[in-house]
């Protein structure tokens, strides 16, 4: 069980991949914090698991950078929440952050991959 | 801006607590018992405190960021106006550096008050004097010793008498402000010792007996570089051997906010610095604190009788209209306040609206300037700026002009008063020095000071003339001619 433990640990996030991230999982549709955070959670199969401490202010530095907006709205369940979606400037960006990620990753997946 | 702020904040409560709500319901329509269900989504949602917390810092940042890009802005903008800068502080630190050297000069004199417990309740006792169109201020010991037994307004009543002395240690001689004072002089103004003993009724209460003196926490450091043997010591005081026995708390200099004085001695020793027994002349200042809740009038009501009573009964010979008299005692005997107050006030209303003009003066150029800039904050809008963001920075401009000018006008109130160090030092100093230069001309103004009973002392010329001339004073120049060395019997 140990061994099984280990391997499921959460892996953290790197500096700066939340961001994209969450505009990422911004792109189907307008969400909220908890529905960002389920999103990011079974996307990546359960690996990520993410802090609130770092989802807010992460939404709050999208804010002010106007990649994202936010207004409260009715969620299905008839609950009030905070939903962000969004802007022109932020779609682009995560186009523009996608592909360096892509590129960061295949350089990564190179450099660590055994040789032959 | 702190109303956004507040918006974000209460925004932020809100969308955790939905956040929360979310994770509670998943939990339990997965089946978890409500209790346990929100316990578990408390635990899986984190420390909202530190979450707030840790959103908070990503505004400040940000509000601080744009602090920063405004003051730049504001800066290189006035670098680019010199003249109109220079001009701009120039004006306000002239008015603001006046504001600020005048009002350095109205709390020293006006607005301070004499640092002892109840000052706010002290008043001086004086005695018209209808003959010689006069106040007397001074009282022989006798009456001071009737007056505190009678029946007033009062909780009690304390004597002083100011008078210069030369103090002789081990051969060397220093010249000191003293007071002669009542027995019970520091238990009522509250004064504490800082080492050895302060003098009590017992010390005041025979003629002579008790040569001792207390001396200040100042003049004990520097004259006696804090050494704790000075107590007990035996130094002369004109001549005469006199024992310190104590030290006062620091920061008390005697009973007068503008005179301060370094040695207390009891009145019972009256005779070694004026020839003549405490009973038989009047010397004595009389300060009272009014019992709590009584107005000066009330007091003076009440005193009036008892006081006149006290007078016949102890040989005082004054006239039928003579009426007592109760001033502001707050700073003490021989207030700045009451001679160069009105002439500080109409300064400081003066410098106001020196300061009013400077002000309306600043005003026009700036509006003048902001009509210039029309352009520049209609080309600043084209590209993006905010109505609020213009406002602020044309805001923060002025706010850092005002700035500089403050800054400015406070060095220039520093400078003006010497050494900006020295400053405070000089201000204290400064009423005593005019106190002295006046003094000095109302004698040389006296007609006849070279007459009369009063000969003896003007001789001397010294300490001795001055104290006792202090003994009346001169109201509105009226009576000039019959001012005259006054005795009590």
């Amino acid at each position: 069980m140990s061994t099984v433990d280990s391997l499921s640990e959460p892996l953290e996030f790197l500096q700066g991949t939340l961001e994209v991230l969450i505009l990422r999982s911004l792109q189907i549709g307008p969400n909220h914090a908890y529905g960002i955070a389920q999103f990011l959670e079974q996307q990546s199969g359960q690996e990520f698991v993410v802090d609130n401490g770092s989802l807010y202010p992460a939404l709050q530095r999208l804010l002010q950078r106007k990649w994202v907006t936010a207004e409260w709205k009715k969620s299905p369940n008839g609950r009030r929440a905070r939903y962000y979606s969004l802007t022109a400037a932020g779609r682009k960006q995560v186009v523009a952050a996608a592909s360096r990620w892509q590129r960061f990753v295949d350089a990564m997946a190179r450099v660590l991959a055994p040789e032959g | 801006m702190w109303w956004r702020r507040k918006r974000s904040e209460e925004e932020l409560q809100q969308e955790m607590a939905a956040h929360l709500e979310f994770e509670v319901e998943e939990r339990i329509a997965r089946g978890m018992a409500p209790d346990a269900a929100r316990a578990a989504a408390r635990r899986r949602f984190g420390n909202a405190t530190a979450i707030a917390e840790r959103t908070r810092e990503v505004w400040s940042i940000r509000w601080l960021e744009a602090a920063a890009r405004d003051v730049r802005y504001a800066w290189r903008a006035m670098a680019r106006r010199p003249a109109f800068t220079a001009v701009a502080v120039g004006s306000l630190a002239i008015a603001l550096g006046a504001n600020t050297a005048v009002f350095a000069f109205v709390n020293a004199i006006v607005l301070k008050r004499l640092p002892v417990a109840g000052a706010e309740r002290l008043v001086i006792l004086r005695q018209k004097n209808e003959q010689f169109h006069m106040e007397n201020c001074c009282f022989g010991y006798p009456f001071f010793r009737e007056l505190r037994r009678a029946r007033t307004d009062f909780e009690d009543v304390l004597a002083v008498s100011p008078a210069d002395a030369t103090m002789t240690d081990r051969g060397e001689t220093e010249k000191l402000k003293i007071e002669l004072v009542s027995g019970n002089y520091f238990r009522m103004l509250g004064v504490r010792a800082a080492a050895g003993r302060l003098l009590d009724d017992a010390d005041d209460a025979v003629e002579g007996a008790s040569p001792v003196c207390v001396i200040s926490d100042r003049l004990w450091q520097e004259r006696f570089a804090g050494d704790p043997g000075v107590i007990g010591r035996k130094v002369l005081l004109d001549d005469k051997p006199v024992q310190i026995v104590g030290i006062t708390q620091k920061g008390f200099r005697g009973a007068s906010l503008h005179n301060p004085a370094d040695l207390e001695a009891p009145t019972a020793m009256a005779s070694a610095f004026y020839g003549d027994n405490r009973a038989t002349f009047g010397f004595l200042t009389l300060l009272a604190r009014l019992k709590p809740g009584v107005t000066r009038a009330q007091a003076l009501a009440r005193l009036n009788p008892v006081a006149r009573e006290i007078q016949k009964a102890t040989g005082w010979r004054m006239g039928p209209h003579d009426d007592f008299l109760l001033y502001d005692g707050s700073q003490g005997i021989g207030s700045g306040a009451e001679r160069f107050g009105k002439p500080v006030l109409v300064l400081a209303l003066l410098v106001a609206v020196l300061l009013l003009v400077a002000c309306a003066n600043l005003a026009a150029l700036l509006l003048v300037r902001s009509v210039e800039r029309t352009r520049e904050a209609g080309m600043r809008m084209a590209i993006g700026a905010s109505r609020g963001t213009l406002f602020r920075q044309f805001l923060l401009e002025s706010a850092l002009l005002a700035v500089a000018g403050g800054a400015a006008g406070w060095g220039w109130a520093s400078c003006s008063c010497g050494r900006s160090l020295g400053c405070c030092r000089r201000m204290s100093r400064w009423p005593r020095w005019c106190g002295r230069i006046s003094r000095c001309s109302d004698l040389r103004r006296r007609p006849r000071p070279r007459r009369g009973c009063c000969s003896a002392s003007c001789r001397r010329g010294g300490r001795r003339g001055r104290s006792r001339w202090r003994q009346f004073r001169v109201p509105h120049g009226r009576g000039r001619d019959g001012a005259r060395w006054f005795h009590a019997r």
